[in-house]
C-alpha cells in the first residue's frame, strides 16, 4: 500500500544506505583486485540510486508506504522474543528455550480475554506443535538439534 | 522397445506406489518453510540405494516435483516460500488467501504445477539431447548477463518505486558478499563476527525475509490471519478451469520458461518462477492487479517452477551436468546405481532412462489429486487454527528451518536478524523480494563477471568478450526491455489518461 505523499521516510532510508553503499565500497579498499571489483561496484550503484532517489524525492515524484496499523509495542516484544530464542537455542537447548519462547509468543499473539480453557487448549495445541516437530525433526529426519 | 513398453514397464504396482509416496513425503517436506526440494531429495536418497536403478529415479524424481509444488503451500497460506522456487508465489498466492481466495489459489497451484510438471517432462523426453547441446554455449559472460537480467525483472516486479526496487537489489547482492569471497578468497563484511565466514545461508535468509516480518505483523492487530471463503466451494475446481482456459498461453509460456531456465546449470526455480511472473505481468491485460492477488501470477510461478523438474533433467542426463541443485543429489544416486550419464545414455541404457521420464509424467499425474486433497486440508487447518497458536507455531518452524539447513544456532540469529531489517525496511517501502533475489543471483553474477572479466583480459578484449557474443547480446536486449517496459508502460498508461479525460 502506498499513500500520495512526499515519501520522508524513504528519503532518509535512502539517506542510511547511501552510507551502507559508501561503507562497502571503502571497505573493498582492503580486499584483492579480484575481489574488490564486485563490491565497489555495486557500491557505487547503491550510492547512485540512492541519491536519484532523494531526486525524486524533492520534485515529489514519489509516494510513502502506508503507515502500519496496531501496537507497536506487540511487534517488537516478538523480535526481542525471536531474537532471544535465537541465542538461547545453544546455552539452553532446544526444548527449554522452545517452549519459553513460544509461550511468550502465545501470551503476545492472543488479544482475547484468557480463560482457564483457551489458556489450556492454546497452551496444549502449543505443546502438541512442538513436541510433533521436535519428533519429526529430531527422530525420523535425524537433525541433531541442541 | 518402444515407447509403450517403457510407459507398460513404469506403471508396475511398485513404480506407482513409489510415485505416489514419493509425491506424499516431497509435498510435506516441501510444505514446511525452511526444507528445500534439496533438502528433501537428500534426506530420502538413501532410501532408494536399495532399489532397481528405475524405480529409485522414480521415487526420486516424484519427491522432487512433489517438493518443489509442496513450497506453494506455504507461500499462499503463510506468505513464506515453503521452497526458494516458490518465492514468486507469494505474490499473489498470499493476497488472495487473505481475500479469502486461498483455496482457489491452492486449487490453481496444483493444476498449474501439474500442466508445467508435464510440459518440462515432454520437453524431456522429446528433445533432451539438442537442447543441453544449447546450454553447453553459456559460459561465464552469459551467466553475468542472465543473473543481472533476474536482477533488472525487480523493476517490473516493484509494487512501488523501481529505484527502491533496484537499492534493494544492490542491498541483497552487499549481502551476498559476506564471507569468503568464492573468487580471489577475500574475507568481505565479516567484522569480528566469525560464524559469517561461510556467507549467509540463502534458505535461512529466505526464511527470515519473508516470515518473520509477518510473524511481527501477525501480532499487532486482533484481526483474522486469512479471510475465511462466504461459503465452503470444496475444490473450486469449475472456476479454476475457466482461469486455466483463460490463461492458456500464460500458462504455456511459463512452462516453456521453466523448462528452458531449468536447462541452464545453476539457474532453477527461483529464477525460473521469477522470469514467468515478469512475462505474465507484462503481457497481462490485467496488469494492475499483479500483487493484489491476480491468479495469473499464481499460474505462472506455479507452471515454471514445476517445469523446471522436466528442464533440470536434461544436462543432468544428457551431459552430467545438473541442471537445479536437487539434480546433483540425484546425479550422485545415480552413480551409486553405476549409471553412467552422458551423451550414450539414451541409447546405452535406454531401458532405465526412457522407464524413469515415464515414471516422472505419472508422478506428475499423481501429483494432481494428492496436490488437491493436502492443499484442502493445509487450507481448512491454517484457517481454523487461533492466530495465537498459529504465531508460536510458524516461529518454531521458521527456528527449525533455518537451524536444519546445517545444524547451526548461528543460522538462526542470522535469520531474525535479517527479517527484523526486512520488517523495517518495510516499512519505508523497500520490499523484500529484490533483496532476496539479489541474494540468490549475487555469486552467479559475481563469479560470470570475475571470469568473464579474466577471460576477457587473456584475450586482449575484455569488451567484445562481455558484448560480443550473440547469447550475451540477446539476454542484453531482455535486460533493456526489462527496464524500459515499465516506464513505457507508465507513458503509455499516462497518455491513455489524458486522451480519456
Amino acid at each position: 500500500m502506498t499513500e500520495a505523499r512526499a515519501d520522508i521516510p524513504g528519503a532518509i532510508g535512502s539517506v542510511l544506505l547511501i552510507g551502507v553503499g559508501a561503507a562497502a565500497f571503502w571497505a573493498a579498499a582492503e580486499f584483492s583486485a579480484l575481489g574488490s571489483v564486485f563490491p565497489r561496484s555495486v557500491g557505487t550503484l547503491m550510492v547512485a540510486l540512492g541519491v536519484v532517489y532523494l531526486v525524486l524525492v524533492a520534485l515529489g515524484r514519489t509516494r510513502r508506504a502506508a503507515v502500519p496499523q496496531g501496537s507497536n509495542t506487540r511487534r517488537a516484544a516478538v523480535a526481542l522474543v525471536m531474537l532471544g530464542w535465537g541465542f538461547a537455542l545453544g546455552p539452553l537447548g532446544f526444548l527449554p528455550s522452545s517452549a519459553a519462547a513460544m509461550a511468550a509468543l502465545l501470551l503476545i499473539a492472543n488479544h482475547q480475554r484468557w480463560t482457564l480453557r483457551t489458556a489450556l487448549l492454546y497452551g496444549g495445541a502449543s505443546l502438541g506443535v512442538l513436541a510433533a516437530l521436535y519428533g519429526l525433526f529430531k527422530l525420523i529426519l535425524l537433525v541433531p538439534l541442541p | 522397445m518402444g515407447s509403450l513398453d517403457y510407459l507398460l514397464a513404469a506403471l508396475t504396482p511398485l513404480n506407482v506406489l513409489l510415485a505416489l509416496a514419493g509425491v506424499v513425503a516431497g509435498t510435506v517436506i516441501g510444505a514446511l518453510p525452511g526444507l528445500t526440494a534439496t533438502m528433501a531429495v537428500a534426506v530420502l536418497v538413501p532410501f532408494t540405494f536399495g532399489m532397481a536403478p528405475a524405480a529409485a529415479l522414480i521415487a526420486l524424481g516424484a519427491i522432487y516435483t512433489g517438493a518443489i509444488y509442496g513450497g506453494a503451500y506455504a507461500a499462499i497460506l503463510l506468505n513464506t516460500p515453503g521452497t526458494p522456487s516458490s518465492i514468486a508465489t507469494t505474490f499473489d498466492g498470499y493476497p488472495m488467501a487473505r481475500s479469502g481466495r486461498g483455496d482457489l489459489a491452492l486449487t490453481l497451484a496444483c493444476l498449474a504445477s501439474v500442466f508445467g510438471g508435464l510440459v518440462g517432462a515432454a520437453f524431456l523426453l522429446l528433445l533432451a539431447p539438442p537442447m543441453a547441446t544449447v546450454a553447453l554455449k553459456f559460459g561465464p559472460v552469459e551467466y553475468f548477463w542472465l543473473a543481472l537480467f533476474g536482477l533488472t525483472l525487480i523493476a517490473s516486479l516493484g509494487e512501488g518505486s523501481t529505484i527502491k526496487g533496484l537499492i534493494g537489489g544492490c542491498i541483497g547482492l552487499l549481502l551476498s558478499m559476506v564471507g569468503v569471497a568464492e573468487v580471489g578468497g577475500d574475507i568481505r563484511y565479516v567484522g569480528d563476527f566469525k560464524a559469517l565466514l561461510g556467507g549467509l545461508d540463502v534458505v535461512a535468509a529466505l526464511i527470515g525475509l519473508y516470515c518473520v516480518p509477518v510473524l511481527i505483523d501477525l501480532v499487532a492487530t486482533p484481526v483474522a490471519h486469512l479471510e475465511s471463503a462466504q461459503r465452503v466451494a470444496g475444490f473450486r475446481l469449475r472456476e479454476a478451469a475457466s482461469i486455466l482456459q483463460r490463461s492458456k498461453f500464460n500458462l504455456a509460456r511459463s512452462s516453456v520458461i521453466g523448462t528452458v531456465v531449468g536447462i541452464l546449470p545453476g539457474a532453477g526455480g527461483s529464477i525460473a518462477s521469477l522470469v514467468a511472473y515478469s512475462e505474465a505481468k507484462r503481457t497481462s491485460p490485467r496488469r494492475e492487479q499483479f500483487g493484489k492477488g491476480e491468479p495469473d501470477g499464481v499460474l505462472a510461478t506455479e507452471s515454471a517452477n514445476n517445469a523446471t523438474v522436466g528442464g533440470g533433467f536434461i544436462p543432468t542426463l544428457v551431459l552430467g551436468i545438473p541442471g537445479t541443485p536437487p539434480d546433483a543429489i540425484i546425479l550422485g544416486a545415480l552413480l551409486v546405481q553405476g549409471i553412467r550419464t552422458g551423451p550414450t545414455l539414451f541409447t546405452q541404457q535406454a531401458p532405465i532412462v526412457y522407464t524413469f521420464i515415464w515414471g516422472l509424467i505419472l508422478a506428475t499425474v499423481i501429483m494432481l489429486p494428492v496436490g488437491l486433497l493436502i492443499g484442502r486440508f493445509a487450507f481448512r487447518s491454517i484457517i481454523a487454527i487461533p492466530k495465537a497458536v498459529l504465531v508460536p507455531s510458524v516461529a518454531l518452524l521458521t527456528v527449525l528451518g533455518s537451524f536444519a539447513v546445517h545444524n547451526n544456532a548461528h543460522e538462526v540469529q542470522q535469520m531474525v536478524v535479517l527479517g527484523v531489517l526486512a520488517w523495517g525496511l518495510g516499512q519505508i517501502g523497500f520490499s523484500a523480494s529484490p533483496i532476496v533475489l539479489g541474494l540468490i543471483l549475487g555469486s552467479i553474477a559475481e563469479r560470470g563477471f570475475v571470469q568473464g572479466h579474466l577471460i576477457g583480459g587473456a584475450r586482449g578484449n575484455v569488451l567484445a568478450e562481455f558484448f560480443g557474443r550473440p547469447i550475451s547480446m540477446a539476454i542484453i536486449a531482455f535486460i533493456a526491455l526489462g527496464l524500459l517496459w515499465p516506464w513505457w508502460s507508465a507513458r503509455r498508461a499516462g497518455k491513455v489518461q489524458a486522451r480519456d479525460d
